[in-house]
C-alpha cells in the first residue's frame, strides 16, 4: 500500500475525495476496455503473421535458388545489366497510417504493374524468370508482413504503457482515495461522537444545578 | 510515394532491383547500421534487413520502433530462416500479453 497523503478531516475535503474516486473509477475502466480492445487487435494480427511470415520465407528460399542458379549460369555483368533496366522508378508503394485505438499504425498499399523482364532474353536464363516472377509474387506479401510487424511493435509498446496505467489505477490511486475517504469519515464521525457527548454532560450539569 | 529498400548481400538480393527496390550491399553488421542509418534519413518506409546481420542490430532496429515507419523488417536469405524474426514476435507478444494473462480474465 503506498504512502497516503495527509488530507483534512473536513466535509468539503470528503466529497472531493469522492470525486476523485468516482473519477478514478470511470478512467480505469475505460483504461481496461482500451486495453482489452488493443489485445484483441493484437492477438489478431500475432494470428495473421505466424502464416504470412511462413509463406514468404518459404517462397523467397525458393526464389534465392533459382535466383542463385541462374547467376552461375549468367555472366555478373550481363545480369546487373537485365535487372538494372527494370529499376528506373521505385514507386508502387503507398503509404497511409490508420488509427487504432489512437496507436498510428502503417498500412502499405502495393500496386506494380511493371513488366519485370525487361531485358533481352538472348542473354539471360530462364531461372532468371523463374526467379523474378517469384520475387515479384512474394514483395506484396513481404509488404504486408513489414505492415503487420511493425503494428505489432507499436500496439505492443502502446499496451504496455495502458497496462501499467490500469495496474497503477487499480492498486495505488484507487485504493489511496479507498483510504482517505475512510480515515475522512472516521475523523467526522469521531468529532460528532465527540461533540454529541459534549452536549449530554452540558445538558446533565445544567439539569443537575436547576 | 514511399520507398523500399533491402539491405544485406548484394547478390543474394539484387534480384528485388528488378522490382524497383533499392538494394544495399552490406556485409558486416556496423555496413548494415549505416547503411539502415542512411535510409531512414531518406525517409525509405519499409527497409528489409538480411535475418543474418540483423541479429547484431538489435540497438538500430530499437531505435526505430516508435513512430509507424520506417518499418524494418528481417527477411532470410539464401541460407534460409533463422527464426531471430520469429523469435521477436514472440517477445513482443511476451511483453504485451505478460504475466498478466491470466489474472486478466478474474477481472
Amino acid at each position: 500500500m503506498a504512502v497516503a497523503q495527509r488530507v483534512n478531516a473536513t466535509r468539503m475535503e470528503l466529497l472531493k475525495q469522492k470525486k476523485r474516486l468516482a473519477m478514478a473509477k470511470r478512467g480505469h475502466k475505460l483504461l481496461k476496455q482500451k486495453r482489452d480492445e488493443l489485445m484483441h487487435r493484437f492477438l489478431e494480427l500475432v494470428e495473421e503473421t505466424r502464416g504470412l511470415r511462413e509463406r514468404v520465407e518459404e517462397k523467397l528460399a525458393r526464389g534465392f535458388r533459382s535466383f542463385l542458379l541462374a547467376r552461375a549460369e549468367m555472366s555478373k555483368e550481363f545480369m546487373e545489366e537485365a535487372l538494372m533496366t527494370g529499376a528506373s522508378s521505385n514507386g508502387a508503394l503507398r503509404l497511409r497510417t490508420e488509427s487504432v485505438m489512437s496507436v498510428w499504425v502503417p498500412r502499405f498499399d502495393y500496386s506494380d504493374r511493371r513488366d519485370i523482364y525487361a531485358y533481352g532474353f538472348a542473354a539471360t536464363s530462364a531461372e532468371l524468370d523463374t526467379a523474378l516472377t517469384i520475387f515479384q509474387e512474394v514483395l506484396p506479401e513481404m509488404i504486408k508482413l513489414a505492415e503487420i510487424e511493425k503494428s505489432l511493435e507499436l500496439l505492443a509498446e502502446e499496451i504496455e504503457t495502458t497496462r501499467r496505467r490500469v495496474n497503477a489505477l487499480e492498486r495505488v490511486l484507487i485504493p489511496q482515495i479507498d483510504e482517505n475517504i475512510k480515515r475522512i469519515s472516521m475523523a467526522l464521525d469521531e468529532m460528532e461522537r465527540s461533540s454529541r457527548a459534549s452536549l449530554m454532560r452540558i445538558k446533565e450539569i445544567i439539569h443537575g444545578e436547576v | 510515394m514511399s520507398k523500399i529498400a533491402i539491405v544485406g548481400r548484394k547478390d543474394v538480393y539484387l534480384g528485388f532491383k528488378a522490382l524497383g527496390l533499392n538494394v544495399i550491399d552490406a556485409r558486416t553488421a556496423s555496413q548494415a547500421e549505416q547503411a539502415i542509418q542512411e535510409l531512414v534519413a531518406q525517409e525509405y518506409a519499409i527497409i528489409f534487413v538480411a535475418e543474418s546481420l540483423a541479429a547484431e542490430l538489435g540497438g538500430v532496429i530499437e531505435r526505430y520502433r516508435k513512430g509507424a515507419t520506417p518499418a524494418i523488417v528481417m527477411i532470410p536469405d539464401n541460407r534460409g530462416s533463422l527464426g531471430i524474426a520469429r523469435e521477436r514476435v514472440r517477445k513482443l507478444v511476451e511483453r504485451a500479453v505478460g504475466i498478466d494473462i491470466l489474472s486478466r480474465k478474474e477481472t
